[in-house]
């Protein structure tokens, strides 16, 4: 197997902004309105810190093994025909959430902007760029996710000053007025926008910080950047629109950036949804990256290269691709998606450093 | 970095050639105006295409072409005008929606929620309303050496600048609006000599129009009570038999929500304004902190009568303009939870409290 670089703090930080933000930002306003209504951005900012609360649970299985990614310490926990096993599910799951989130942008690339062009060619060149991406080393995509920062850095700056345009804060009020049951709902619902910092499980052992401490103010600052993006996101379409609004458009952030008027520039929401292919882009190059890690991990010696393993899971999720192409299925696939990163991101770590921890101190007691 | 650069081109490369329009096949379509036919629920959609003519010889000439067609919606229109002309029609630069009073006064927001189905609509277009023969006015080639679309738009853009008229973007009313009681003025055009002019707005509660109408000044005043911010603006009147003109320098609005225990008893608009006296009377004179005082009170008491007068007009449209039920309903939500609104608004006490206070005299003395 290759030996994988270090990387820094601050890469780190960006490889972590960029997979957490997904095609989530367009819809969580749409998709929160829908559970937690006017206060989605209460729901999403609670959401942010259970995703801080899994970080620290995934900090803290990985400094039980601070020299190992977590597909080699599996085995070590759970014994080897299990830690297989759970490779072989977390390749599988992040090979999958990489085809949702390619099949998820290209129909909304298909709907805003490209009716004629096959779904299938959109599909494909999302895919090859990414994959295309995942058979570089964690350092390399670290590089790439540094480069195309400026990207999410603009998005923001558009959405958030959007905002001139005229808002109401009135919309925000009352807070909380029908009980916490919509929010705890609008915080499940917005977790999965989270999803990426999971990213540690495998980065761990890799990050060059001064202490154990210091990873993990690392990973929560990213995590941070990725909450006020969503809550500024959340306030800036909830201020703008009513809920019955927000209720039927399912991308808010693209009529928001239509409201932008530039004499030399045409649709500043076309440009956006071209920008944002980076950010998408990125997400699904550390997922494909993370899948072909895992199915690595299946023997403990290696096996197989990872560009093949890259090129298999690219080839794979584009035949899966052309099964996914009603919207309505898709939206079905991101719920049960939603349950499993949940799983797999929070239950089974949870799992695991039990084991971990009860071993642990079985071994101490002998 | 040779990767980060290769993915970069790649993506540039996602904005491929099978979607491309071309400049010259395009019809950009400017201002779309909707209307019934007859006495039928089928629509009756013109359109005004405007193009820029003799590029070649320098600054151009604009240019409009009129189309009428009929469908049962805006999507059937716009796939019956293709076939009547080469190209194709876009809706990339449209800049205004202009719906006729017929039209107006059935649903038409049902209607106009299609226009956001056109991914490249700028849904910020203007929404307004003509009292008129709405065919008739944009076919007209053009309005006092402009084009139809630009003379409409160029009135609707500088009253807007000058914060007289509601901004009235098509986006703010359509998929139910922006505001927590869909109930707004538009903009209304009616006809004037050989072209049209602006005449204040229509009321619309629920989306509907109520067939009630604000004159220009009313709708000035329905503004400012509105939390415009007046910059600028003009206000004349008349007080004991003497003409005043005063410049609007900054206007503050804010409503005072009075509750007996969970009863709303009544709502005070009070408006702070700062302006500029130009006129008080036909004779230029000095004036004293007694006068100016004076002067002040009764600026305050013609206004204070005129937005009264405001207020009762849209209370009996039952048109919410000044969105009165989000501030109860933000502020406080147990009043807004026993009340029914829609009932219960035109019997609601609403004040209006103008306060005026001369700045100064503008360039004289």
């Amino acid at each position: 197997m290759r030996k994988e670089e270090h990387i820094t703090g601050r890469q780190l930080i960006s490889l972590t902004v960029m997979a957490q933000l997904g095609t989530e930002v367009l819809s969580l306003p749409h998709v929160g309105a829908t559970t937690a209504g006017h206060d989605t951005w209460i729901a999403v900012l609670l959401s942010g810190m259970a995703a801080q609360l899994g970080i620290i649970l995934i900090w803290w299985l990985g400094s039980h093994y601070p020299k190992r990614n977590f597909y080699a310490y599996t085995s070590q926990i759970v014994g080897k025909p299990i830690g297989i096993l759970i490779n072989l599910i977390y390749g599988t799951y992040y090979a999958f959430s990489g085809l949702l989130i390619t099949a998820l942008y290209t129909d909304i690339l298909k709907r805003w902007m490209f009716s004629l062009t096959p779904r299938w060619l959109i599909l494909l060149m999302l895919l090859i760029i990414c994959g295309y991406a995942a058979t570089s080393t964690l350092k390399k995509l670290a590089y790439i996710s540094q480069s195309f920062m400026l990207f999410p850095v603009i998005c923001f700056l558009l959405i958030a000053f959007s905002g001139v345009y005229g808002f109401d804060a009135k919309n925000l009020l009352p807070i909380v007025s029908d009980g916490w049951s919509p929010i705890l709902k609008g915080i499940y619902a917005a977790y999965s926008a989270y999803i990426g910092y999971d990213l540690l499980l495998y980065a761990y052992p890799y990050v060059q910080t001064q202490s154990k401490k210091k990873l993990l103010w690392t990973m929560s600052i990213a995590n941070a950047c990725t909450i006020v993006f969503y809550v500024v996101v959340c306030l800036v379409c909830s201020t703008m629109f009513s809920l019955k609004q927000l209720i039927v458009i399912p991308e808010p952030i693209v009529f928001i950036l239509k409201n932008y008027k530039v004499q030399i520039l045409q649709s500043v929401d076309i440009l956006f949804l071209i920008f944002y292919v980076s950010v998408v882009a990125a997400t699904v190059y550390v997922y494909f990256f993370m899948a072909a890690k895992a199915f690595m991990h299946l023997r403990s010696g290696g096996m197989g290269k990872q560009h093949i393993w890259v090129w298999v899971i690219v080839c794979a999720c584009f035949i899966a691709g052309f099964f996914m192409t009603k919207r309505n299925d898709l939206l079905q696939v991101a719920a049960f998606q939603d349950q499993l990163s949940i799983f797999l991101v929070v239950g089974l770590p949870v799992i695991l450093l039990i084991i971990s921890g009860l071993r642990g101190a079985g071994r101490r007691g002998v | 970095m040779k990767k980060g650069i290769a993915a970069f081109f790649l993506c540039l490369l996602l904005t491929g050639c099978l979607d491309q329009l071309q400049l010259k096949n395009l019809l950009f379509v400017d201002v779309v105006g909707i209307d019934y036919v007859d006495d039928s629920k089928e629509l009756k959609v013109n359109f005004v295409i405007s193009a820029l003519r003799e590029a070649n010889l320098g600054g151009g000439r604009q240019s409009a072409l009129f189309m009428e067609t009929t469908g049962a919606n805006l999507y059937e229109a716009v796939s019956k005008t293709n076939k009547e002309i080469p190209g194709i029609l876009s809706v990339l630069e449209t800049r205004l929606y202009l719906i006729s009073t017929k039209f107006a006064k059935e649903q038409p927001l049902d209607h106009l929620n299609i226009a956001s189905q056109f991914a490249s609509n700028p849904l910020y277009a203007y929404l307004a309303i003509y009292d008129g023969d709405l065919s008739k006015l944009l076919a007209k080639k053009s309005m006092k050496d402009q084009t139809v679309a630009n003379f409409l738009i160029g009135l609707l853009d500088d009253e807007k600048t000058r914060g007289r008229i509601p901004s009235n973007k098509l986006l703010h009313y359509i998929l139910g609006g922006t505001q927590f009681m869909n109930d707004f003025a538009l903009n209304r055009f009616e006809p004037y000599k050989d072209s049209a002019r602006l005449a204040g707005t229509s009321l619309f509660s629920d989306g509907r129009y109520t067939g009630i109408n604000l004159s220009n000044e009313d709708t000035q005043l329905a503004n400012l009570m509105g939390g415009e911010t007046g910059k600028n603006q003009l206000i004349i009147g008349e007080q004991n038999g003497i003409h005043y003109s005063i410049l609007v320098q900054n206007a503050k609005r804010h409503f005072k929500i009075n509750t007996d225990a969970d009863k709303l008893r009544d709502i005070a608009v009070d408006i702070q304004m700062d302006v500029k006296l130009i006129e008080d009377g036909p004779e230029l004179k000095k004036h004293t902190n007694k006068e100016l005082a004076k002067t002040e009170k009764a600026i305050e008491a013609d206004l204070n009568s005129k937005a009264a007068k405001v207020i009762a007009t849209i209370k009996q449209a039952n048109c919410d303009y000044l969105q009165l039920a989000h501030e109860v309903a933000a502020f406080h939500p147990k009043v807004y939870s026993g009340l029914s609104w829609r009932e219960q608004y035109p019997q609601i006490g609403i004040k209006p409290q103008v306060k005026v206070r001369i700045l100064n005299n503008a360039i004289l003395e």
